[in-house]
């Protein structure tokens, strides 16, 4: 027996390490979305809300721009934002 | 008298309603309640037969909410426990021979009558749940512990949530085998997803396929553990406080290491 097989019979023999996790953090993923019941337009909509919002404050490169749906049984139902912010010298905010 | 009606539903097909039906209305019957099963899958009748009453079935729901006949002319009555009937389906007409308002008329007038009104639901969330939902004034949502099921019973929770309330989950089909290994959600982790309260978990069972095949449900022939697990369940929604066994994959430290060490 190596030691990966070993780690992985204690894990299973605390029920962990089974399928039953990828079940249930994509049931919670896939359940996030299902409630939240948004087309893919009304998404991309928010989407491009956030993006401007941001824009009107920071400087973000738009091409990094993401947002996503997580859930998991640590994280559950988060939408995380990600904008990479363009710092220079002087003050973040700028005219256009 | 004004008696409860509850529909048992679950969106996927194939997960055990009619099972959960036709044992939790023999179950609440055994407990001297007066119980009429409503069998809500027109086009599709099954619950006669799991019951095993098939070959007294004369008038259906359809002749009755059609006038053609009186709700007792078509009740069947149980031949081992008298204070059971049941409304039989249809199995030639279509899905919307009735509608909305006739089912919850009929609902209402066996309420009359009845302690318990349980109501069959179909597969899935069109005209036949809608029907069987008014008619109601509970939810029973049975599920299997696998991802469609689990995804399809979130639905109609959500869609429950808005007409009777909080239904009330069984987990039905529950292999502690599987659970053991880490290959099945227990308990916990469906109600981690579905966030409703257990009424129950009934597991996998050879018992339950040997007594459709003799349509006698297990509930009645106290052992096994589905019949039990049923027989618990009934207590439970007449109030009583029956302790669900906990069912999740736990180990004790000697099985884990033998496990470990020797392979399952
Ligand atoms: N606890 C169980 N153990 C084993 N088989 C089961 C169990 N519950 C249901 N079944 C089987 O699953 C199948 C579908 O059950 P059924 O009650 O007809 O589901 P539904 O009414 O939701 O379509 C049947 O063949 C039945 O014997
Ligand atoms: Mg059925």
């Amino acid at each position: 027996m190596t030691l990966t097989e070993l780690i992985q019979r204690i894990q299973h023999s605390f029920g962990k390490g089974g399928s039953k996790d990828e079940a249930k953090s994509r049931l919670l993923l896939v359940l996030q979305d299902d409630r939240l019941g948004l087309t893919a337009e009304e998404k991309e909509a928010l989407r491009q809300d956030i993006l401007e919002a941001i824009r009107k404050h920071l400087k973000i490169d738009a091409e990094g721009f993401t947002m996503e749906f997580v859930s998991s049984p640590t994280d559950q139902n988060k939408m995380h934002v990600s904008a990479p912010v363009q710092v220079g010298r002087g003050p973040a905010n700028f005219s256009k | 008298m004004s008696g409860r009606a509850i529909v048992v539903t679950s969106g996927k097909g194939g997960v055990g309603k009619t099972t959960a039906t036709a044992n939790i209305g023999l179950g609440l019957a055994s407990q001297g309640k007066k119980v009429v099963l409503i069998d809500g899958d027109i086009g599709l009748r099954n619950l006669d037969l799991i019951l095993g009453v098939e070959n007294r079935v004369v008038y259906n729901i359809v002749d009755v909410v059609s006038g053609r006949c009186q709700p007792r002319q078509a009740l069947v009555k149980d031949k081992r426990i008298s204070s059971l009937f049941l409304m039989p389906a249809s199995q030639i007409d279509e899905k919307d021979a009735i509608n909305t308002d006739q089912m919850r008329d009929l609902s209402a007038q066996l309420k009359e009558e009845f302690d318990f009104v349980l109501i069959d639901c179909p597969a899935g969330i069109e005209q036949g749940f809608r029907n069987t939902v008014a008619a109601a004034d509970e939810a029973i949502v049975v599920t299997t512990p696998d991802v469609s099921p689990v995804r399809d019973a979130d639905r109609v929770i959500g869609l429950l949530q808005s007409s009777l309330g909080e239904p009330q989950l069984i987990i039905n089909r529950m292999s502690m085998d599987m659970v053991k290994r880490g290959d099945m959600l227990d308990q916990q982790d469906v109600l981690d997803i579905l966030a409703v309260r257990l009424l129950g978990i009934v597991p996998e069972d050879e018992a339950v396929v040997i007594a459709g095949n003799k349509g006698a449900p297990v509930v009645l022939n106290g052992g096994s553990p589905s019949g039990d697990a049923y027989g618990r369940i009934a207590r439970r929604i007449l109030g009583e406080d029956v302790p669900i066994p906990e069912l999740n994959g736990h180990n004790s430290l000697a099985k884990r290491l033998g496990r470990i060490l020797f392979g399952r």
